[in-house]
């Protein structure tokens, strides 16, 4: 047996180097809770069970790779698979178009967006509704195509922290807060996070909402090329290796 | 090549939702809910009085909605409605749009989905004199 062969393999195959020789994805940060990609478990029945055939077609279910099973409520209301460059989004025509999941009950969390809203119509919501923590995002028209947000267990703490302002080439603008505008909107167990103010709702707690607000009301016309979630804060070393992953989505 | 090669835009009355949704289930598709939205009216405030949705079809499919819609007034037929050419078909909905508005109070859009083009929802409404109901609670945050 040739035993310096068999040392040479086990050294390749160590699992850091490995690890360190991998390509880099959401997954390879910790505490990873959903990573949604349109490259990936993209559906045209509500069902899923057929992908794509080409642009055009509708989506029905959108399966995380995290294993969540994003789905539209109707057929009427599921977005279309289009791509750009090759590389796949899904389109909301701001109309009626939304696909969600059960609430995610999580506490801190932080979540990168790489979206871009088309404006003309009222809103442009991006996600709501995480478990009793919602996170609601309102656009102005032809503004910002993606944000993160940071929530750490108080009001205050809840920030946006990037942005892209145009599209497809996007334009980080760092540390970019909530500000006097309402660009940023949203509760958090029931309290409004712009003005304080207590609320009956945390709008539905129906669960997680990609383009509309509980699936039914307030449609955003926007294109998504994904959302990665995480269970916590992230660091800035890891914020900026996401936001280049999420940039190469488009 | 998607077979999804229309896209249709309906706007209808409140008070004809439930005999559309019953006709969907039936019809187009047994699983889904609630396929108009309340969400318009004249001023862009509460009662609502027009609900709207966006949908994808197929040929068979966009030739039971034609039908379906020939159904809201006898003034027109859309009999063999997708082997009609595509420019045929955005005239003879087009031609049918004025006379729902007047008998039904609804509009209805269609565009070509593997085209690219989306039915201007915006458009429309203004010249249908509707307007998107604001949600109570982001007026309220907005104040």
């Amino acid at each position: 047996m040739d035993c310096g062969l068999i040392t040479s393999v086990g050294r390749l195959l160590s699992s850091e180097q490995i690890s360190s020789s991998l390509p880099f994805s959401p997954a390879s940060i910790p505490d990873l809770l959903i990573d949604l990609d349109p490259a990936f478990g993209v559906y045209q029945e509500r069902n899923s069970q057929t992908t794509p055939s080409g642009n055009g077609d509708p989506v029905g279910s959108w399966v995380a790779r995290t294993g969540q099973i994003f789905t539209a409520p109707s057929d009427s209301k599921r977005p279309t698979y289009k791509t750009n460059n090759g590389k796949p989004y899904l389109e909301f025509d701001g109309v009626d178009d939304a696909i969600g999941v059960g609430a995610q009950t999580i506490g801190a969390f932080e979540y990168i967006s790489a979206q871009k809203w088309r404006g003309g119509a009222a809103y442009g919501h991006y996600l709501t509704d995480v478990g009793q923590i919602p996170v609601l995002k309102r656009g102005t028209a032809g503004a910002e195509a993606s944000k993160h947000y940071i929530y750490n267990g108080t009001t205050s703490q809840f920030e946006a922290v990037a942005s892209f302002s145009s599209y497809p080439t996007p334009n980080f603008l760092a540390s970019l807060r909530r500000d006097a505008s309402n660009n940023l909107v949203g509760r958090i167990n029931k309290v409004d996070i712009i003005t304080g103010l207590s609320s009956s709702d945390n709008f539905g707690d129906t669960g997680l909402w990609i383009a509309s607000n509980a699936g039914a009301a307030e449609p955003g016309a926007m294109d998504s090329f994904g959302i990665v979630l995480y269970s916590r804060a992230l660091t800035s070393g890891e914020r900026a290796q996401l936001e280049a992953y999420m940039e190469g989505r488009y | 090549m998607t077979e999804f090669i229309y896209k249709f835009l309906l706007v209808a009355p409140i008070e004809d939702i439930s005999v559309l949704n019953t006709w969907i289930k039936t019809n187009v598709d047994p699983t889904g809910e609630n396929w108009f939205t309340p969400s318009l009216s004249k001023d862009g405030k509460e009662p609502y009085t027009h609900a709207v949705c966006c949908f994808h079809a197929t040929k068979d499919q966009a030739e039971k909605w034609a039908n379906q819609l020939a159904k809201y007034t006898p003034l027109l037929s859309l009999e063999g409605f997708t082997n009609k050419t595509r420019k045929q078909q955005e005239m003879d909905l087009l031609a049918y749009k004025p006379v729902l508005q007047v008998a039904k109070g609804s509009v209805l859009a269609m565009s070509f989905n593997d085209e690219g083009k989306q039915p201007d929802i915006e458009y429309n409404l203004w010249a249908m004199g509707l307007r998107r109901v604001t949600s109570p609670t982001l007026n309220l945050i907005k104040a």
